[in-house]
């Protein structure tokens, strides 16, 4: 750029005169030089100062905490389809093990994850309920499994302790796919083998039924066996539960029995006729691994507990038919009936009470609930059931107790498993909901995945 | 070479025209592309923040549900609820609705009524008071009376005395419209039948006992004593049969008579022993006995009020260790509510658990079909139906009554 007229090119009529020219351009050719200067000038400080904002100033990431609640999934894509609260919190509470109705087994992570299928047995497909269900109502009399699980898994994810359909408590192991029955030919079990923790001792309850007229038990019998299958002892009356080192076992009083007298057969309005038994438990008792007993239920205790919910109750027709041993083997709780009541229980009067009994001290005190369905103990201390009014509540240890959930009346819950640590609580139906213990505003729930089999520690924990 | 295209005759040699418009927009965006590179490269970079974590709403603990089915059918056949809360005596139906304050600054235990003008008495912190359908109140019996207890119907009404310097069995019959006040031989606790005019309430020999207030000896009652206006009242239950049948060392502590007075429930015990309902019939035979939870003592027994049946509420409370001496309000404990039927002596249990945590008030609707307990949680209702209905309620308060009708 110049100040000096252009001195070459066409010259045509309509170009100005030179001088002309000179004194109209010098001014705007000046700006041209110095607009651009301070344009960059400006641009240069505009974009430093914009640099300097984008770079010094970085905007802290927003993200979203565990969900308190129980709805919604936090904010975070993780968990099985369908999930409902901070599944988030689920993760290293152990693994959940299930079956499906093909008889494959399942685990997976409590918070879905890790999902893998273990293997498959063929005792473990859905089938119909056995044939005789009459037959099976005098056997209920005798015990009544503590929940509905179709089979139990072990920590070790290969022992599966169940029932088959022919009605024999049995353990198989997923490995190798072996199934053993645990009582004798022409024996029965109302339910699963009950184990110690590390499935070192197992114990059955075996029962034959008869009668002249109307079915009833006329042989109970149970039978507890180590790992490998060799009988420790024979036992008359039903098995209950064992303990979870497997030094103690849970068995009827046959000493009760006899006190009691058989409990009387009856033709019902509501529900099959069963016939008198001698064999149906009136009292329970400790066995312990060294041959000894320990009387911790007698028959009148039975009778006191039942009358704070039914004063006026025919002694005659009581019997114990659930019994789960607490995590330290100090506690038990026990389900008592009333096996003479002829009433639908929802619309009528009480005819089962739930009694927690100190088993050192031998004293039974009931816990009054209408309806009251499953019950749990949880590792920690305390326990946890389901009532009438569609509640689960939890009775922790010296503190009042604690309402877990309302409205699960029509969830069909089949089950509460404690997680490993005690901290959850699984209640597992149509749909698997998760509670924390201590603070039951934490939920998780989930489409079931399965029938849950066991909840168990996480490898190497 | 190339040709060049166009006609060399029209080519413009002359120097492009200055533009400083769009030089000066060329000059500021080379500009501030160079700073912000130059910005980009020399600015030091801080350490990031630490991420702001936004906790979503806090999570609410469990509740019972709002039935409102079962809410709309109670409320039907039960009338208004009678509450006491922050020192106001309030009526409200059970589905929250209608709330309306009969009295201010009256801390009410107990009520009678209100009767069909509105017309209620309340005891008052010791005081035997007369609420007027406006709010207007005034005090009935002798200035120096307090009352520990009050049960009564219509224009009747029995008060036994607080027992902190007055006779454990000085209690009085009081005309709650005139005021006029006649001495009864009896102490606390005392029941009165809604439809016969017979009173009952606790005699002697009377004990002091430790383990039902903190720190302090209570004087309670070891027989039954049973009566009607203007007649010297009767030994229903005499001590030494309470103890065969309560066990040794056992007292009074509540008492509640059916409306037809046919049936006495008397909740019997001692701290730290088990307790007991007997149920009596009006000559005093045993129709039942209702032993309750071990630990549990009876806060409330009461008999429902139903055309041509009646049952017998029994409301048991934990009351081992530190519970004992709590109050209802303070306890935080468990226990539960039993329900028991005369004719065929049949029994349910109605609520336990939960709602059972601090309860404090409890009364049958006055149809007969649901009870209501009370717990700074909230009111919860029970409707023995065919089917045991239960429903957390919106009201709040201390339950005192669920009389049939609202005052006016």
């Amino acid at each position: 750029m110049s100040d000096r007229p252009p001195t070459g090119g066409v010259v045509n009529q309509e170009q100005p005169s030179p001088g002309l020219l000179v004194e109209r351009g010098r001014g705007r050719r000046r700006l041209a030089v110095l607009v651009p200067v301070v344009a960059v000038v400006c641009g240069l400080v505009a974009g430093g100062l914009a640099g300097e904002r984008a770079v010094g100033r970085q905007r802290a990431t927003a993200v979203t905490g565990p969900a308190g609640g129980g709805t919604g999934s936090g904010g975070a894509e993780v968990g099985p389809a369908g999930v409902v609260g901070p599944v988030e919190q689920l993760r290293g509470a152990g693994r959940v093990l299930f079956t499906d109705p093909q008889g494959r087994v399942h685990t997976q992570g409590a918070d879905g994850d890790r999902h893998r299928v273990l293997g498959q047995l063929g005792e473990l497909t859905t089938r119909r309920a056995p044939s005789g269900f009459e037959l099976e109502v005098a056997a209920h009399l005798l015990s009544d499994p503590p929940d509905g699980r179709l089979a139990e898994l072990g920590p070790d994810a290969d022992l599966v302790y169940l029932r088959t359909a022919d009605g024999a408590a049995a353990v198989g192991r997923l490995q190798d796919g072996s199934l053993r029955r645990l009582v004798p030919a022409g024996w029965r079990s109302p339910g699963p083998p009950r184990h110690a923790a590390d499935g070192s001792v197992l114990g059955v309850c075996g029962y034959r039924l008869g009668g002249d007229r109307l079915p009833a038990v006329t042989d109970a019998r149970s039978w507890v066996l180590d790992g490998s299958g060799k009988r420790l002892a024979t036992l008359p009356g039903c098995l209950y539960d064992v303990a979870a080192d497997g030094a103690s076992a849970l068995v009827a009083d046959p000493a009760e029995g006899r006190r009691a007298g058989p409990v009387p057969g009856r033709e019902f309005l509501r529900r099959p006729p069963v016939g008198a038994s001698d064999q149906l438990t009136r009292g329970l008792r400790l066995w312990r691994r060294d041959g000894s007993f320990h009387p911790v239920l007698g028959f009148a205790d039975v009778v006191r507990v039942f009358r704070t919910v039914q004063p006026g109750v025919d002694p005659r027709g009581l019997v114990v038919v659930t019994a789960v041993l607490g995590p330290d083997g100090r506690q038990a709780l026990v389900r008592i009936v009333d096996t003479l009541a002829d009433v639908d229980p929802r619309t009528g009067r009480e005819v089962e009470v739930l009694a927690v009994v100190d088993l050192q001290r031998g004293r039974a005190e009931s816990a009054p609930e209408h309806l009251p369905g499953l019950f749990a103990f949880l590792p920690t201390g305390g326990w946890a059931l389901t009532g009438g009014a569609g509640t689960a509540t939890y009775l922790p240890r010296d503190r009042p107790p604690q309402l877990l959930c309302s409205g699960i009346a029509g969830d069909g819950v089949y089950a509460i498993e404690p997680s490993p640590d005690g901290a959850w609580l699984l209640l597992a139906g149509a749909s698997w909901r998760f509670i924390r213990a201590d603070d039951p505003s934490v939920q998780v729930s989930y489409p079931a995945p399965g029938r849950l089999a066991s909840w168990v520690p996480e490898p190497g924990r | 070479m190339g040709r060049l295209l166009g006609d060399p005759e029209v080519w413009d040699d002359s120097p492009a025209r200055p533009r400083p418009a769009a030089r000066g927009l060329a000059g500021l965006a080379t500009g501030a592309v160079a700073g912000l590179l130059l910005a980009f490269a020399v600015v030091p970079r801080p350490h990031p923040p630490p991420p702001e974590v936004r906790l979503p709403p806090a999570a609410e603990a469990p509740k019972l549900r709002v039935e409102n089915q079962v809410l709309y059918s109670a409320s039907l056949g039960g009338g208004p609820l009678l509450v006491t809360r922050s020192g106001r005596l309030e009526q409200v139906n059970a589905d929250g609705t209608d709330r309306r304050v009969l009295a201010q600054d009256v801390r009410a235990r107990a009520v009678v009524g209100p009767d069909r003008a509105g017309v209620l008495v309340a005891l008052d912190s010791g005081v035997v008071t007369r609420v007027e359908a406006n709010g207007a109140s005034r005090q009935l019996g002798p200035a120096n009376f307090l009352a520990d207890g009050l049960a009564g119907a219509g224009r009747q009404l029995l008060a036994c005395p607080d027992p902190a310097g007055q006779p454990a069995d000085g209690g009085l019959l009081l005309d709650a419209v005139s005021g006029r006040a006649r001495p009864v031989k009896l102490g606390c606790p005392v029941a009165w039948a809604a439809r016969a005019g017979v009173f009952a309430g606790a005699g002697g020999p009377w004990t002091r006992l430790q383990g039902f207030r903190r720190a302090a000896a209570v004087p309670r009652g070891g027989s039954v004593l049973v009566g009607r206006p203007g007649k010297p009242p009767r030994v229903l239950l005499e001590a030494k049969r309470l103890r065969r049948l309560a066990g040794r060392g056992a007292v009074v502590d509540g008492l509640a008579l059916s409306p037809d007075a046919e049936l006495v429930a008397v909740s019997a015990g001692r701290p730290g022993g088990r307790w007991q309902v007997l149920v009596l019939d009006r000559d005093g035979r045993q129709v039942t006995s209702i032993p309750l939870a071990g630990g549990h003592r009876p806060a409330w027994i009461g008999w429902s009020d139903r055309q041509g049946s009646t049952t017998l509420a029994v409301a048991a409370v934990d009351r081992r260790g530190n519970l004992a001496t709590a109050e209802l309000a303070a306890r935080e404990g468990s226990g539960y509510v039993l329900a028991w039927q005369p004719e065929g002596g049949s029994s349910r249990v109605l609520a336990s658990g939960v709602p059972m945590v601090a309860a404090d008030g409890f009364a049958w609707s006055s149809d007969g079909d649901s009870v209501a307990i009370s717990s700074p949680a909230g009111i919860l209702i029970v409707k023995q139906a065919d089917v045991v209905y239960t429903t957390a309620s919106p009201v709040t308060g201390t339950l005192l009554a669920w009389p049939s009708g609202a005052a006016p």
